[in-house]
């Protein structure tokens, strides 16, 4: 059987309190005690945190750990396996789920449904971190669909407005296709390798020699992951899905949940399928179509959460180039840019969540109030927020003593020196960065430079619980600006599971 | 029978379900055509899982496809609820008409 201490992984333990929320919400109509609810799962989140810290120490001691039931082992059973990369990916999806807890604490007042918001979060956060510890395809496979059908749910949460259920189901619909081809070129890797497990497929595979079905294969995953990760030709859902979920929601989806297909990539190309195509130029070619697509389409938006959305795929882009090149640093910079990706676009979502929480009454409503032209100048009424707001605009730009900056500066780097057409992939990141910098400027001009009209300045300050979750990530901008020194070791130890330098 | 007849018809399946999404207007039948695809992949796993070695099923692949199942399930009960909540709204369940979201 399973130890003590091996039941306590952080996705289960959020999986048994998410079990609880109910009643903690069921305690809470009785007593009448406001937020007791997002209390809980902020508690949660905080908990299973702090169960992460000793996983963290017994793998940089032991380098990875195996669980699986003592009488089923591998092939007939199935296996987590916990490395670098896993701890890494599941710190960034815990500390985006902490902050987005308690943003909600105060953002979702006035809905009804109060504990169900709370416990898809919770599930959510567990199927991420079930999808980076699982070492095979049953895991994988069930770990997440938990997290997409918490997204679907959460994205159609607001279900009496048009734009959340159609939205939503624009994106079960190219989701759920997605997953479906997972499972067909799971079936295909099982058919060749007799096994579900990662490591004994990548033992089997490394020795035969079909090429072409490898092919099919790799179109097949990227195609799978690619969904999810918003990589150019199935980007469709993105910016319909997440301006219309509520804000914390754009944050952990924006944020986090699009990388579980970038991670997931990773892994299969790296460590299940042997790297025999020549695939390199090909995903170098997707990521810098995506980031073309990703920034031009951002200038026309009126929709301050769409235009975030579609930064989110001119991110995926560049953490997509990072990936294609194959390197030590490469990858380590494309990990990194997860880190950092989830803090400034979860802080630039947060912030936006705040001014249309405290805007909307004024305002008219939620959909208007996400309108650039209406709440132009609102920074200046929301000091606080507005100077958040910035920073993670900022950050997203790539200013020098910022995170984005960072991370960004790395992945370009590795590009160049790869050598051949990689230096042109560079020269074209390198021009989106500086395309991206116009739209960025002219957000920060329109919400913090501009007069507020006589209405907007009867807004106040945030409530203090959204401000603690603002400052939090505003913090870890400049800490990974400022100091990368920690957080780039724990990258490059991270990703030397899937390459060794 | 030859692996290969089951292979050739879950790939047809997968077609079928393709050439589902890509035609159907009705909302309904547009699910309809997930669960076509979701059962292509389902009788691929059930294929292979019979061919490990001779005279032996191996028992996870039909785990798997049965919690697969389930889960595709769950996701068609969501979508179906996001349905009536369209049929709420739009009065209609034709495609076409959802098309507020654009840009």
């Amino acid at each position: 059987m399973w130890d003590i201490t091996e039941i306590l992984l952080p996705n289960f333990v959020l999986i048994i309190l998410a079990v609880i929320t109910p009643l903690v919400g069921f305690i809470e109509k009785k007593i009448k005690v406001k937020g007791l609810t997002g209390a809980w799962a902020t508690f949660s989140f905080l908990l299973s945190s702090l169960l992460l810290y000793p996983l963290y120490e017994e793998v940089s001691s032991k380098g990875e750990i195996r669980l699986h039931y003592a009488t089923f082992i591998p092939p007939a059973g199935v296996e987590f396996k916990i490395d670098m990369l896993s701890v890494f990916f599941s710190f960034a999806f815990l500390l985006l789920g902490f902050v987005a807890a308690l943003h909600s604490i105060r953002y979702m007042e006035h809905e009804t449904g109060q504990d169900t918001y709370f416990v898809l979060l919770q599930l959510i956060v567990a199927g991420m971190i079930g999808i980076v510890f699982a070492n095979d395809f049953f895991n994988l496979f069930v770990f997440w669909e938990i997290m997409c059908i918490c997204s679907y749910s959460l994205v159609g949460f607001k279900k009496y407005r048009w734009e959340a259920v159609e939205a939503a189901f624009k994106y079960l619909v190219m989701s759920t296709f997605a997953s479906v081809t997972m499972l067909l070129a799971m079936s295909f890797l099982y058919g060749l390798t007799g096994s579900l497990n990662f490591d004994q497929m990548a033992q089997t595979l490394a020795s035969s020699t079909a090429t072409s079905i490898y092919q099919l294969l790799i179109g097949l995953i990227i195609v799978s992951f690619g969904v999810q990760a918003a990589i150019v030709p199935f980007h469709f859902w993105l910016p319909d899905a997440h301006p219309a979920a509520p804000s914390p929601i754009s944050a952990m989806l924006s944020g986090v949940v699009i990388t579980t297909g970038i991670y997931a990539t990773c892994r299969l190309l790296f460590v299940v399928i042997p790297w025999q195509v020549n695939i390199e130029i090909l995903l170098g070619a997707v990521a810098v179509i995506t980031m073309f697509v990703g920034n031009l389409l951002a200038f026309p938006q009126r929709d301050v959460k769409r235009l975030l959305a579609y930064s989110s795929i001119a991110h995926m882009g560049y953490i997509m180039l990072g990936v294609s090149t194959a390197t030590t640093i490469g990858l380590m910079g494309a990990s990194l840019h997860v880190l950092n990706h989830a803090i400034m676009k979860g802080l630039a979502f947060l912030s936006v969540g705040a001014f249309i929480h405290q805007a909307e009454k004024i305002v008219g409503s939620e959909e208007k109030a996400r309108v650039i032209d209406n709440i132009m100048g609102i920074g200046r009424v929301m000091p606080i927020t507005g100077t958040t707001f910035a920073i993670s605009i900022l950050a997203l730009m790539g200013v020098p003593s910022l995170n984005g900056f960072v991370s960004e500066f790395i992945i370009v780097w590795a590009s160049a020196t790869k050598g051949g057409v990689f230096v042109l992939y560079a020269a074209l990141a390198l021009l989106n960065i500086g395309m991206s910098v116009a739209y960025y400027l002219l957000l920060i001009h329109r919400i913090l430079l501009r007069p507020a009209s006589e209405d907007l300045k009867k807004v106040h300050e945030a409530p203090l619980t959204m401000i603690i979750s603002l400052i939090i990530l505003s913090i870890l901008c400049f800490a990974i600006g400022i100091y990368p020194r920690p957080f780039i070791e724990f990258a490059q130890k991270a990703v030397s599971v899937l390459v060794s330098p | 029978m030859d692996i290969r007849v089951y292979i050739s018809f879950a790939i047809i399946l997968y077609g079928i379900g393709i050439y589902c999404l890509l035609s159907k207007r009705n909302l309904i039948r547009i699910l309809i055509g997930l669960e076509i695809l979701a059962n292509a992949a389902n009788l691929n796993f059930i294929a292979f899982s019979t061919v490990k070695a001779p005279g032996l099923i191996d028992p996870l692949p039909h785990v798997f496809v049965i919690v697969a199942i389930v889960i595709h399930g769950c996701i068609i009960a969501i979508g179906l609820t996001l349905v009536v909540m369209i049929y709420r709204i739009y009065h209609s369940l034709d495609v076409k008409k959802l098309k507020r979201l654009r840009w």
